[in-house]
Order: C-alpha cells, then sequence, then structure tokens
C-alpha cells in the first residue's frame, strides 16, 4: 500500500472509530474548538493537540522500517495527515449516510490530491489548496452544523472576511488551515510500527 | 590558633550546608511522595468518571448531565464530577484520547515489511522479472480506465522509489 493509501485506510477507521459519537459530533468538535479561556495567549484549544496526536499515528502508519526520514519529511507527512483528516471530520460533520460513506469517498480524494507530501513542499501546497477548496465547496454549511455557542457569529465573519481575502473562501480556508498546521505541536519521529512483544511466558517452575 | 579556627569555621559552614541539602531533599521527596499519591488517586477517579460518562454520551451528548451519571455509575456523588474542571471537554478529550490509543494498537497489529538493503535494487529486479517472465498484459480498452484507477497508479509511482513491494501485498 502507498503512504496515501495508508492515509486514507486509518483516516476511515480512525472516523469509525468515533461512530457511536456521530449524532454528537458538531458538540465535540464545538467544544473542542472553543478556547478554554478568553485571555489566554496563544489560546488553548483541546483540539489542537488532539489533532496532532491523530496526525502522529495516521503520519506513524506510514512509516516503513529503513524507510530515509529526516524532520522537515516528516513534518510534511504529519502535516498532510492532520490536513486531510481535519478535512474529513469537516465533512463528517454533515454526512447522513450509511457508515460514513460519503465522508469516505470524499477524504479519499483529498488524500489523493495531498499524493505523499514526501518529496516536496510543492506537493503539501497543492494537496492544502485543493483541501481547503473542497472544504469552501462545502460553504459555511458544515459551520450551521455547530452549536450557536461554540461558533457564535463564526459564520457571518468567515464571510465577511473571505468577501476581503484575496482567494475568497478557499483562499481564507487555505490560509486558515496552514495555521493551524503551523500550531500543531513539535514531534519527534518515531519508530515504525511493529506488533506488541508477546507477554512473557510464566516461569517454569524450578525442577526439583 | 588560626589553624585551627579556620578549620572549625570551615566544618561548620559545611554542616550547614550539608543539612539543608538533606532538609530540602528529604521535604521535597515527602512533597513530592504526598502530591504524587494525591494526582494517582484523584486522576484515578477522575478516569473512573470519564469512562462511566462514555457510555451515556450517545444518549445525554457531551454534556454535564453524561458526566453526572458516570459519576452516579462510579459510585461517587453526582457532584463529583465537578472536579473535572472543564466539564464536557475533558469528557471529548478522554474518548478522543481513547480513540487515539485503538488507532496506536491497530496500526502496531500490522507488522512493517522489512526494508530489504537496497530498496531499489528489488524493485528493480522485479520489474525486469515481470517483464520477462510475464507474457505482456492486453492493453485494456481506451477510456476504460477510471480517474481513481489512474490516481492509484500515479501513487504508485511515487512510492515504490523508497518502499518495498512487499508492503503492497498487505
Amino acid at each position: 500500500m502507498s503512504v496515501a493509501t495508508f492515509h486514507s485506510k486509518y483516516i476511515l477507521n480512525r472516523l469509525k472509530l468515533s461512530l457511536p459519537y456521530h449524532e454528537h459530533r458538531a458538540q465535540a468538535m464545538g467544544l473542542m474548538a472553543t478556547p478554554s479561556s478568553e485571555s489566554a495567549f496563544p489560546p488553548d484549544i483541546a483540539a489542537i493537540p488532539a489533532l496532532g496526536r491523530v496526525a502522529d499515528e495516521l503520519a506513524r502508519a506510514t512509516l516503513v522500517a529503513g524507510e530515509p526520514m529526516d524532520d522537515r519529511r516528516w513534518l510534511w507527512r504529519r502535516s498532510a495527515a492532520a490536513g486531510s483528516y481535519a478535512i474529513a471530520e469537516i465533512r463528517a460533520l454533515s454526512d447522513g449516510s450509511p457508515d460514513l460513506g460519503d465522508t469516505v469517498a470524499f477524504s479519499a480524494a483529498i488524500v489523493d490530491r495531498f499524493g505523499d507530501a514526501l518529496d516536496t513542499p510543492d506537493q503539501m501546497k497543492d494537496g492544502l489548496r485543493a483541501g481547503a477548496h473542497a472544504a469552501a465547496s462545502l460553504g459555511t454549511a458544515a459551520l450551521s452544523f455547530l452549536p450557536g455557542k461554540a461558533v457564535g457569529a463564526l459564520p457571518q465573519l468567515v464571510m465577511i472576511m473571505a468577501s476581503r481575502s484575496a482567494g475568497g473562501l478557499a483562499g481564507l480556508a487555505e490560509k486558515g488551515l496552514s495555521k493551524l498546521l503551523k500550531l500543531l505541536p513539535p514531534s519527534p519521529i518515531p519508530d515504525p510500527p511493529k506488533k506488541p512483544a508477546p507477554a512473557e511466558a510464566p516461569a517454569a517452575a524450578p525442577e526439583p | 590558633m588560626p589553624a585551627s579556627t579556620s578549620l572549625w569555621a570551615s566544618d561548620i559552614v559545611i554542616a550547614a550546608m550539608m543539612l539543608a541539602s538533606r532538609t530540602r531533599h528529604v521535604l521535597g521527596r515527602r512533597a513530592g511522595a504526598y502530591c504524587l499519591r494525591h494526582l494517582s488517586s484523584s486522576d484515578a477517579l477522575r478516569a473512573k468518571i470519564l469512562d462511566a460518562a462514555v457510555k451515556h454520551v450517545p444518549a445525554l451528548g457531551w454534556s454535564d448531565d453524561a458526566l453526572a451519571m458516570g459519576a452516579k455509575d462510579a459510585g461517587v456523588s453526582a457532584a463529583a464530577h465537578g472536579q473535572l474542571t472543564r466539564g464536557a471537554v475533558d469528557l471529548v478529550e478522554h474518548v478522543a484520547s481513547a480513540c487515539a490509543d485503538d488507532l496506536h494498537a491497530e496500526i502496531n497489529a500490522r507488522r512493517a515489511a522489512p526494508a530489504p538493503e537496497n530498496p531499489q535494487k528489488t524493485v528493480d529486479a522485479r520489474r525486469r522479472s515481470a517483464r520477462t517472465s510475464s507474457p505482456r498484459r492486453p492493453a485494456s480498452p481506451r477510456g476504460s480506465s477510471s480517474p481513481s484507477k489512474r490516481g492509484g497508479d500515479r501513487r504508485l509511482f511515487f512510492v515504490c522509489r523508497d518502499v518495498p513491494l512487499e508492503i503492497y501485498t498487505q
């Protein structure tokens, strides 16, 4: 399987894990995206470390033993994973299809645009742009699913900012996504996934 | 006797330093142990309440009501969920963390194929072997390949530079 296929597969698996709570997904996203304190700077947003953790796992799934990897490539891969997962979560907000089939197809297309995000940041930018356009195509519909307390006047604010932004809503989404990825907490390159060692057999009784 | 006086003074200084260090060490350790015990018991209770509250999320949503029910199920007062300072955010974070743990275990369950010393050589050799040993595949009719199929081929091209073929068959 390629890196992109791994991303798709494990994004699907992660979304499946949240299926029991799908009805309350918007509420969960609103709670996680709301800063814990209005005065704190930088804002303490619970969603960012949570997204970082998922991105680390998705990116780790693609690692292969002996694969050359440096900090820069690891960052691109994490960012691609975080970007595609974040967009998939936004799509899932308004997904009523059984087993989130629409979200799965949507995220596969986004991941495909990210490619493997291995060699150049251009691939990363291309993926981000595609993801932002896709998110913008959803318009503010996804935001309207969030509880009013969490988003407040955000949909209206987004539309005003989009009208002033050079690239419109897609440009604004791209900029926002890039900023979000920059907020991800740093993480060291982990070891490739491996099966946990089997539990040790109980020590045999000493022979008399 | 100036020599003995200076020796006595330096002994006092060293003894005082040792005493201070020992006191700090003992106090610090005891304080640390107290904090550790206190934190671990309250963390265990938090985890117990959160684990129990998760069952009520599908019915009650991410709410204080779910936390109160969780506290009841955990055998403590319904008001005990007040120690979750961020309320429902703690509950969402708990579930997100549990999902990430599940994903971690699932990913680990896939054994990573060990890479050969020179993956490029292996890929080239396999391509050569496939080219020479298998008959040419019949060309697919024009327009029969879907965009997703073409995307898949492109991904394969990107990856096979670095990754051995074994993992494609997993």
